[in-house]
Parts: structure tokens; sequence; C-alpha cells
């Protein structure tokens, strides 16, 4: 669903590599985490598979499309949650989730019915006749989860999810995540939380410094320890053993 | 603590005015080199101007011992053009502010907090007042033989003390409108209909002060003093302080500035807390599901760029203002019937065919309003954060652009349409084809105005404008597609009237430049469609 070949991003000609020679494979069905401290280069990466940034070297094919020459079919079967969810701030929810629609052609009765089940779910039927600049930063991010389902994708990029969720809203997510895989979508998403990702992924990618350190299926990448244990090995080279010691 | 939180106040308040957003590197020192220059400019500037337009009024005053009210009329010139200034800054930056909850959780005293925005305000009103009694100072000196040292020092103590006053006021207008506000829920609604009165009180002043206020001031100056005297008591007392020397005055005066203030202060300082931290208690609205209507994606585009004009109250006032010109203006040359208009015949001196001349002079002067609404001069620019939802979805850039146009035109041409209607009352004297150029060159001119905003904003135009506002404000976003469509019309009818005249027909003329207009416009828009927009679009935001 998500192919990642060679991929590098430097900011600029004579810059540092943001993201050096990065491949990775999201196939349907799975729930890919993508691990690694702040500035590795995630958000540079998930930016780059939804078409907002471009790259300079490498490939990045959605579905066998490419996301540099075919851009618009690409986002048509995806959706991207940035971390930090700025949206229309002046319009109401259910007017965002109206525009999100008219643009993916949603048809208006198909809309309703998503709308109904994914705000319910997320707890904010109520404030959708509410304008977007009253909601808190959990809300905003529930609304474009929301927004983000409402064309039935089937690869969702998200980058740090569960940020600013509540338990409630965060446990409907995975599980939404966990349905949306078994019925054949992929996930390709950030996270800082190591014990949702041991949970909830089927492979993982570990990154620092932009170049990838490990990356496969959970418990290849963790082995016979826990994946704080090798995230921490792998990316400050601290022996969690000796720390207890 | 004061003294640091008021040195952070005032250097985001010199970004601001070097056009320094947040987040970026601060101004460097040459650049604070240059807004005092710009300053000393203006000082100079104002006090020739003053000098010139006050001269003889100052005079006469002389003559008759009443050169106080030189310093008062300045005095009442900058406390209002303070306040108009300063009202909103002062809501926003006191009342408003972002960080207020953040320093509040400091250890600093609320106290402290307010005084260092106050101070602010404080100090913005104080450069108006300055500048303003400062060319008073110059002017008297000048007509009068120069003045004393002593003088000179009370202009700059009055200069202190009378932006207090202004800042009283600002600091509790600035109450009353986030009060209201909060209590209402409608803060788009009460900040626009305060910039309107506030732009429509400044216009009735302007408008006032023109060339005849100046003679009848001169003329009846005694009177005017008289007014001042009885209606303007903390004004004149300033003025005889400083003309006068005049203690006992100064010290009345000192005292109707800083009681107030002080009062004001104390009251703010005590509900600060209480204030910014206050809220909002309007109800909220509970969703009830209801049929959704769908739309075209240009039409999607268009609706979400018209719901952003008109939920931002400086956008609306400083993008759309020329709507309202337009309709005012109009409204003005109706009721002043075709006095305008025969006005600039008369000039021209070539009433041979009037009929023919008004049709097509109304239809430039439309046109020329057009010029001043620049809804899609910033329209790329107030994406800003918001950029991402539009370059993560499957829409093309002809889409967006398209519907940034519409947005435009969906406000701009049936206002150009009505101002056409209300001139042919104006205009006795038609031609089926002056008809017909009256609604057609206006609408050619917005189109222009439009689609010339859009695209230098999609080329020039920043993202990083930390809110729609102060996207909206950027002279950029706003000078650019302004000068070149007025460029455009005042040059299409100098033109004719120097070069052309005798030559071509009037109307045939208005027919020829209406058709290049058009033609442009349909390369302009065009364009929107092509690759070269296409892809400055995919590299915004890079």
């Amino acid at each position: 669903m998500l192919q990642i070949n060679h991929y590098t991003k430097q900011y600029s000609a004579d810059g540092p590599k943001a993201v050096d020679d990065l491949s990775l494979h999201i196939k349907p069905g799975e729930i890919y985490g993508f691990l690694g401290h702040n500035g590795a280069g995630k958000t540079t990466t998930i930016k780059a598979c939804c078409g907002l940034l471009d790259f300079t070297e490498g490939e990045i094919l959605v579905n066998g499309m490419s996301i540099k020459k075919q851009p618009l079919e690409c986002k048509k079967i995806m959706s991207y949650i940035p971390d930090n969810p700025d949206l229309y701030e002046f319009m109401s929810g259910i007017r965002y989730l109206n525009f999100v629609g008219d643009v993916y052609g949603v048809p208006t009765d198909v809309r309703e019915k998503r709308i109904a089940e994914f705000a319910s779910d997320m707890g904010i039927t109520d404030a959708l006749a509410e304008k977007v600049a009253s909601y808190s930063h959990g809300m905003k991010q529930k609304l474009a989860i929301v927004a983000a389902l409402m064309h039935d994708p089937k690869l969702l990029i998200m980058d740090e999810p569960f940020v600013g969720l509540d338990p409630k809203a965060a446990f409907i997510l995975k599980k939404f995540m966990r349905t949306f895989c078994d019925n054949g979508g992929a996930i390709f998403f950030s996270t800082h939380v190591l014990e949702v990702a041991e949970k909830l992924c089927d492979k993982i990618a570990i990154i620092k410094g932009g170049k990838l350190l490990a990356d496969g299926d959970i418990e290849t990448v963790r082995g016979n320890e826990s994946l704080e244990e090798v995230f921490l090995e792998l990316v400050d080279d601290i022996k969690v053993e000796e720390e207890h010691a | 603590m004061l003294k640091i939180l008021l040195k952070n106040r005032l250097l985001a308040l010199a970004d601001q005015l070097t056009g320094q957003s947040k987040g970026k590197k601060a101004a460097k020192l040459s650049t604070y080199a240059l807004l005092i220059v710009l300053g000393i400019l203006i000082l100079i500037g104002c006090c020739a101007g003053v000098n010139a337009l006050f001269g003889n009024i100052c005079v006469r005053l002389a003559q008759r011992g009443e050169v106080w009210a030189v310093y008062g009329f300045a005095g009442a010139a900058g406390f209002l053009l303070a306040l108009f200034l300063t009202l909103f800054y002062a809501q926003g930056v006191i009342f408003e502010a972002k960080d207020n909850e953040l320093l509040l959780s400091m250890p600093i005293s609320p106290s402290a907090i307010l005084a260092s925005r106050v101070g602010s305000v404080y100090f913005l009103n104080s450069l108006f007042t300055l500048v303003l009694l400062c060319a008073a100072g110059y002017t008297v000196s000048a007509q009068t033989g120069g003045i004393g040292v002593l003088n000179w020092i009370l202009v700059i103590v009055c200069a202190l003390l009378l932006p207090l006053l202004s800042t009283t006021i600002s600091c509790l207008l600035a109450w009353l409108v986030s009060y209201i506000t909060r209590r209402t829920g409608k803060k788009v609604l009460v900040q626009t209909i305060l910039s309107l009165v506030a732009i429509a009180a400044l216009f009735l002043v302007t408008m006032g002060v023109n060339k005849n206020f100046f003679s009848t001031f001169a003329e009846s100056a005694g009177d005017i003093a008289q007014a001042f005297r009885q209606s303007l008591y903390p004004l004149y007392a300033m003025g005889l302080a400083i003309a006068e020397t005049n203690w006992g005055m100064l010290a009345i005066f000192a005292a109707i500035c800083i009681v107030p203030f002080a009062i004001v202060y104390y009251v703010l300082s005590r509900s600060f807390i209480r204030i910014v931290t206050a809220r909002n208690a309007a109800k909220k609205q509970k969703y009830e599901a209801t049929a959704l209507k769908g739309s075209s994606v240009v039409w999607s585009m268009t609706k979400k760029d018209l719901t952003r004009f008109f939920s931002s109250p400086p956008y609306m006032t400083n993008a759309g203002l020329g709507l309202l010109y337009s309709i005012g203006l109009t409204i003005f040359a109706m009721v002043s019937g075709d006095s305008v208009i025969k006005n600039i015949l008369e000039k021209t001196d070539r009433i041979s065919d009037p009929g023919a001349y008004t049709t097509v002079i109304a239809a430039f002067v439309i046109s020329f309003f057009a010029a001043l609404t620049t809804i899609s001069g910033c329209s790329v620019s107030v994406e800003g954060k918001n950029l991402w939802i539009l370059k993560s979805m499957p829409v093309r850039a002809k889409d967006v652009l398209t519907g940034k146009l519409l947005s435009h035109l969906v406000l701009a041409i049936p206002v150009s349409i009505l101002c056409s209607i209300l001139y042919l009352f104006v205009a006795k004297i038609l031609t089926v084809p002056g008809v017909i150029l009256m609604f057609l060159m206006p609408i050619a001119f917005n189109c222009f105005n439009a689609l010339f905003g859009l695209i230098s904003n999609l080329h020039f135009g920043k993202l990083d404008y930390p809110s729609i506002a102060k996207a909206a404000k950027s002279t950029t976003s706003s000078l650019i597609p302004i000068l070149a469509t007025i460029l455009l019309v005042i040059g299409s009818a100098v033109l004719y009237f120097t070069a052309l005249h005798g030559k071509i027909d009037v109307t045939v003329y208005g027919i020829i430049v209406t058709a290049v207009i058009f033609a442009v416009d349909l390369c302009m828009f065009s364009y929107l469609g092509s690759n070269g927009a296409q892809k400055r679009w995919n590299e915004l935001g890079q």
C-alpha cells in the first residue's frame, strides 16, 4: 500500500540530510509504527508520503502510484492526520466535515452516516455546531480523525495521533485502527509512546538522525527484550540492565 | 520584573512595526535605527505640514492672544488619532493576549503584567501626541518669532501627560469590548461594528476637516477657542499651560490626566485575573443533525474562503473596505447630484457630448473603487498554518485558486453593479453603449484586481503570518493589487484626455479599454489552470 524506496530529503543543497536513504514497505492489513526521537526525521518522512513535502531522492508509491507523479490519485485513497491539527477555526465542526466531504466527493447520505458514526465514537457530536476555534486540542484532534475517515481511505498516515486524546478516545482510536487494518487498510503512524507501538503495531521502524536503525515485525525487532529496551539501546546506546545496575 | 515585561512588550511592538513576525529572527539594530530615522522624518514632515495648514490660523490666534488654541487643537488631533489607532491594539494586548495565563502562572504580580501591557499602549499613544504637539510648538515658534525653552519643556511634559487620558479611554473601551464579547459570544459582530463605527467616525472627521473647515477656523478662531474653553476644558488647560507657562493650569491638566488613569489602572489591576480568565458566558450550541448539502469542489472552496472573510473583522475591514467605500461614495455622488462629474467635465472643458462623457467618467470612477477591494490579494497568505489541509487533499491548484477568485468576485461584482445602477440616476443623459459600458468596465477592472491580487499573492505572498488578521493587514498583499488597478484605471483615463481626445470617440475608447482589460483578465484566468500556477502552488510551504 505504501512503498518508500531510498527516500532522501535535504532541505538545502549543502545542508545535512534530514532523512537518508530510507526504505520501508507497508502492506495492506498492517499497522506500521514509526519510532524515533524528536528531530529524527519522522515528520519529514510522513509529510513526504502525503505529498506535502518534496524530496531529494528516491520514490514513494501509494498503491503503486507515485506521490510525485500522480499526487491527486494517491491523495484520493489516503488520509493524513498531523500531530498538531490546525483546522479551519472559523468554521463549525460540521461545516468542516461537510467541506471535506465536498472535496473528496463523498455522497451526502454517506457523509451524514459516517459523521454520525465516527463523531459519536469520538464523543464530539454535540460540539459539531460550535466553531473549531472553541475546541480544545483533543477535540481538534478528534475532529481531524473524523474528517480523515470521511472518504473511507485505504491508507492512513498519522503523526502522533494519540497526543491530546483522552483515554476513551485513545482506546476507540486503537480499536478502530485494528479494525481498519483487519478490513484491508494500512496505517503508517509515528509515535513516542512505546507501549502503544508495542501493543498495537504489526511492524515498526526505528529512525535516528534520518537513518533507519531497525525495521520489521515487532517480535523480530525486539527479540526477547521489551521494545523500550531495544529502542533505548538502538537510539541512545543505553543498556537498560547497566542503567539499572 | 516590570522592566523585563515592558521591554518584551516594546520589543514585540518594534518587531510588529518592522514587520518581523513571531518565531523569526528579531529585528536587527540597523532596522531599529531605520525606524528611528523614519520617526524623525515623520516628525519633520508633520511640523512642516501643520505649519503650512495652521500657519495663518496661528497668526490670527496670536493676534488675539489665543495661541493656546493651536496646542489645544493639536492635542485634540493627537488624542483622537491615538484613540482610534490603539483601541483594538489595547484590547488585544491587555485582555486577549495569549500569554496572559502563562504569565499569571509565574511569580509575577497581575499589576506588573497589566502595567507592562498598559505601558505599551501608553507608549504608542504618546508617540502620536508627541509628534502633533511638537508640530504645534514648531508652528507657533515659526509664526510668532520663536518660543521659550520653558514652553518646549511644557510641550514635552504635556505630550507625556495627555496620552494618559487617551490610554485610560482606550483601556476602558477595550474592557467594554471584551466584556460584551464574552457576554454575547459575538466577537466578530462586536468587533466589526466597532471597526465600522471607528472608520465611519474617522471618515466623517476627515471629511469635515476639509478646505472649508480651515477657512472657517481662520475666520472664527475666537468662537472655536471659546468652544474649546467650554467643552474641551482639559485641552484648554493644556494649551494655556504651554502657551502662557501657566503652572496652575498645568497642575489642573496633570490632575485631569493622572487621576482617571490611576483609578482605571487600580480597578483593572484588582480585577485583571478575573477579566482575563473569564470564560465565554455565551451558551454552547448543541449540534442537531440535519441533512447536509453537497457542493462542487470550487464552490466549496469559495464558501470556505467567504466564511473566513466574514469571520475576521480585520480581514473584512482591511480587504473589504473598498466595497463600503464604493457604495458610500456612490451614494455621496447621488446626493450631491452630478456636480462631481460636472466638475470634472468643466475642468476638462470638453462638454460637447456630456452624456457620453458622463457615462465613461462614471465607469472609470466605479472602476477606481474596485481597486480598493483586496480580498483575493491576501487569500493565499491567509491559508498560513491551514495550508496542510488543502495540500493533503486531492484538489488541483486551479480549483483552490478559482475558489479564492470567486470569493472576491461574488462580493465585488454585485457591489459594482449596484454602484453602476446608482450612477444611472446621476448620469441623466444616457446612451445604450454608455450604459453597457458603465456596467462592463467596472466588472472588467474588478476581475483584473481580483486576478492580479491573487496571482501576486500566490507568487510573492508570505505564509508565516501568525493570524488571518496579520496576513490581511500585510501591506504587500493589499498594496500590489491596489496600485496596479489604480495605475491602470487612472492611466487609461489620463491617456484619453491627454493624447486621444478628439481622435477617438470617448465611448469607443471606453469599449476598447474594457475589451483590453477583459483580454488581460482572460490571460490571467487561464494562468490559474496552468502548470506554472500548479508548480508554484506545489512549492508553497516547502
